[in-house]
């Protein structure tokens, strides 16, 4: 383990390269262009590929263009450049192709507050791009957690040929903070399977496979004349509009993240045992509740955290059970999001605790909440 | 200072003249050489050079939850209008540290006012106004005990662009007398 | 090998209007392919959307069937990733020249080697007509039902103007001279532009009285001219008309991808 001081930003870049990461395309976009920066400083000395695009959709296009063919591949942005990605992120999750969305909230809507911290991104991570599409998004909050999740971001790509988003916020992203680096050898990484090379020809309906796994599809250049598609799609890959096909590969895309969940979800409980009062925060508001948990206890209020590391798919089952009949509040920087899988998973009404004006929630202020309102 | 806690500080200064690095250095050296946690955030904004900047440093025995300051004990600053613009949060008892010649006179016995011409020094007494990173960091260290002189000469060496080393050693042990 | 080896036979019929000049555009191209000996496995071919778009299902290659205006963009990341393969796109006026003008204009300046073919067609042919970047001024289009007022983009010199180092034009109505064309621009090592005149009498020629493919082929054969031949021609004669040939070949300028390689030797070389 090496123990160095790096911002959020830098922190993505070294475990992208650590995760494998060998091709990444961007446009500067604050607050996430030191991700770039890092990237194009990185790259070319392990041989890998940096290229910055002429925008953000072409970025998001290059990125799954070289993952297509074979590379582990990542690009960054924020909110503006996070909604004209969203086109291409539905594609690469049509196409089911392994590619890594890092997106730095910051305010919004339109170019907003871009210098200032947000969450208002985390609906348009599950539902930003058009028509029903199975989706991962994480949200790390703590330095060496940015670093951890960033590699389980790609190998969660790899093994689900799927689009995983990373949230950070410009808090994370900026700031200078302790990182616990791991040795090599302690990082497992995934990569995508792949089907034997060498055959004369691929011998099985590369998008047909058993309901939750993903579909066993050849690189490009591996040997085989595939072909990805951006329309509905048939079993081997062709343009279909026959409803019942269309049905039968919309259904499989779907259930190899939804039969999988529990492996992808993650959260962190923080004193909920005993807790009377649990908050549901995510991203860098949850270390604020942590902080105002430990400042509350100490004034014998019992208070604890139910943290999702994995916003997408939402965590219902895990927080129902955590929760059970306590009182909730959530807390998230905007203006209720998160809030509705949160009433939905728990099918009650919450307390609430909502800004969105470009500067975090801080301790003392869900300490005020809590005091005020729920006790 | 060495069972300490949580302090937090702040630099401000104009963009360009070197402070926010004394911010990153302080940092960097309490992880390394004390153990502790510390995060440093500079402002971010779009004018690099010229205009109001700061860094705020806090430094905790544990992983630090909230990465923003919120009770500042030291505040180091080498500009008027930077020293105005970031006055807030500062701690009845803090230790403020401004540059004699570029911030007017403050009186507030809510605090303990030190009064040195940082630029100035670095500039003509040491011969690089560069090496104000380095001497606003040494004066730092001292008035708040976070590391020892011999903790910033093993240091700074090996942090600073190859060929400064010895200019901000001189930096380093000038820094540490003058306060 | 034949050309037909690189046509994905079992996908056919294909789904263009019958007459449609596309087809002899694909045959222009799987004849290059073949002319050259390509590896089909050693092909990327990348298309966007629109009719050009549908051409990536009935090519036996490696194939990918993008977004709108993107194809050129896509390619960029699999040139990037793989610079030993062939990267070849074909794209429609519409998608290469309006949704996707940037895309074109940087992959030129980046001279990046892609092979790319516009089918130019002057039309939005697969949305039902609508008016495009390349329509002649004051032909009527479903956007443009009292005639088009706006100014049309001249391809060839945007693409020389952009830094493609390989430009050309050809039609439809000559095929062979098309497929050479193709087969050349294949072998540049470079960013490479084929624009290919075609026709769409059913979206664009039955609204300007040239609702037949004979008649608009007809009419598309009146206003070529062959370079050499224009060159003897008077300013005045060749005001109107649709000067084919190689407008720009330049073997000087680096290849983009050759040039991130010398950099990452040079980066690891200095370590």
């Amino acid at each position: 383990m090496k123990r160095v001081v790096m911002p959020g930003n830098e922190t993505v870049a070294h475990a992208a390269v650590a995760a494998g990461c060998r091709f990444y395309a961007g446009y500067p976009i604050t607050p996430s262009s030191e991700l770039a920066a890092e990237m194009s400083k990185l790259l070319p000395k392990v041989g890998g590929k940096f290229i910055q695009m002429e925008d953000e959709i072409a970025s998001m296009a290059a990125a799954i263009g070289a993952s297509v063919a074979g590379y582990k591949a990542m690009t960054a942005t924020s909110g503006p450049g996070f909604s004209l990605k969203q086109e291409h992120i539905g594609l690469a999750c049509m196409m089911e192709v392994p590619v890594v969305i890092v997106n730095v909230m910051r305010g919004g809507p339109s170019t907003g507050l871009p210098t200032h911290p947000a969450q208002g991104d985390v609906m348009q991570a599950r539902w930003g791009t058009h028509g029903d599409h199975p989706i991962i998004a994480l949200a790390p909050a703590f330095p060496t957690e940015i670093y951890m999740e960033t590699i389980r971001a790609f190998n969660l790509a790899e093994r689900f040929r799927n689009p995983v988003i990373l949230l950070l916020d410009e808090i994370l992203a900026h700031t200078y903070e302790v990182v616990d680096i791991p040795e090599p050898e302690e990082i497992e990484l995934v990569d995508r399977k792949l089907p034997p090379s060498g055959l004369d020809r691929l011998d099985f309906y590369t998008y047909q496979r058993k309901e939750g796994d993903p579909p066993l599809l050849p690189n490009f250049f591996q040997g085989y004349n595939f072909h990805f598609e951006s329309l509905a799609h048939d079993e081997m890959g062709f343009p279909t509009t026959d409803p019942e096909k269309v049905a039968y590969i919309s259904r499989l895309r779907e259930a190899k993240i939804e039969k999988h969940r529990e492996e992808i979800w993650k959260n962190d409980e923080y004193m909920l045992e005993d807790a009377e009062i649990v908050i549901f925060a995510y991203g860098s508001v949850a270390r604020s509740a942590k902080e105002a948990i430990n400042r509350l206890r100490s004034e014998g209020i019992k208070v604890g955290l139910f943290r999702p590391i994995t916003l997408w798919p939402f965590p219902d089952q895990p927080l129902r059970r955590a929760v059970g009949e306590r009182k909730v509040l959530v807390a998230e920087m905007n203006l209720g999001q998160m809030v509705y899988e949160v009433e939905r998973a728990l099918r009650r009404d919450v307390f609430t605790l909502f800004k969105a004006d470009g500067t975090p929630i801080s301790p003392v202020e869900i300490m005020d909440k809590i005091k005020g309102e729920l006790i | 200072m060495s069972n300490i806690e949580h302090y937090e500080l702040r630099f401000s200064a104009i963009g360009g003249q070197g402070i926010i690095t004394a911010g990153a250095m302080l940092a960097e050296a309490v992880v390394q050489y004390k153990g502790l946690y510390a995060i440093h955030s500079p402002r971010y904004t779009a004018q690099v050079r010229g205009g109001p900047t700061k860094v705020d440093v806090v430094v905790d025995k544990n992983p630090i939850n909230f990465p923003k300051t919120t009770n500042v004990d030291y505040y180091l600053s080498t500009s008027e209008k930077s020293f105005r613009t970031y006055f807030q949060d500062i701690k009845p008892g803090a230790i403020i540290v401004l540059d004699s010649n570029l911030v007017e006179e403050f009186r507030d016995p809510k605090y303990r006012v030190y009064r040195i011409p940082l630029i100035e020094t670095a500039a003509k007494e040491i011969g690089n106004v560069v090496t104000v990173s380095t001497l606003s960091l040494a004066v730092t260290a001292k008035l708040t005990g976070l590391l020892t002189l011999e903790e910033l000469e093993d240091f700074i060496p090996k942090r600073v662009p190859r060929g400064y080393g010895e200019i901000n050693l001189k930096a380093v042990r000038l820094g540490y007398s003058l306060v | 090998m034949s050309y037909m080896d690189y046509v994905r036979t079992f996908k056919l019929p294909h789904s263009w209007c019958p007459g449609c000049g596309i087809g002899t555009i694909m045959q222009a191209i799987v004849r290059a392919f073949d002319a050259l000996g390509w590896k089909n496995e050693d092909i990327a071919f990348i298309t966007g959307i629109g009719c050009s778009g549908r051409m990536s299902t009935y090519i036996n290659t490696n194939s990918m069937h993008t977004t709108h205006g993107r194809p050129l963009a896509f390619a960029t990341g699999v040139k990037l990733a793989r610079p030993d393969k062939h990267v070849v796109v074909v794209s429609g006026d519409g998608d290469a020249l309006a949704i996707g003008g940037n895309h074109f204009i940087h992959a030129a300046r980046r001279n990046i080697d892609i092979k790319l073919v516009i089918i130019n067609n002057s039309v939005y042919g697969m949305t039902g007509g609508q008016v495009s970047p390349t329509t002649p001024q004051m032909f009527r289009t479903q956007t443009t039902p009292y005639g088009n007022i706006e100014p049309n983009f001249d391809v060839v010199k945007l693409a020389i103007a952009a830094g493609a180092t390989f430009v050309a034009r050809e039609s439809v109505t000559r095929p062979r001279n098309l497929e050479k064309v193709i087969e050349k621009s294949f072998l540049h090592k470079g960013f490479s532009v084929v624009e290919a005149i075609s026709n769409c009498h059913i979206n664009l020629g039955r609204r300007n009285k040239l609702k037949d493919q004979i008649t608009m082929l007809r009419w598309i054969n009146d206003r070529i001219i062959p370079m050499n031949v224009a060159k003897r021609k008077s300013p005045e004669e060749i005001k109107d008309k649709i000067i084919l040939g190689v407008f720009h070949e330049d073997k000087e300028r680096e290849e983009y991808t050759q040039l991130y390689e010398k950099l990452v030797e040079t980066v690891r070389g200095s370590k």
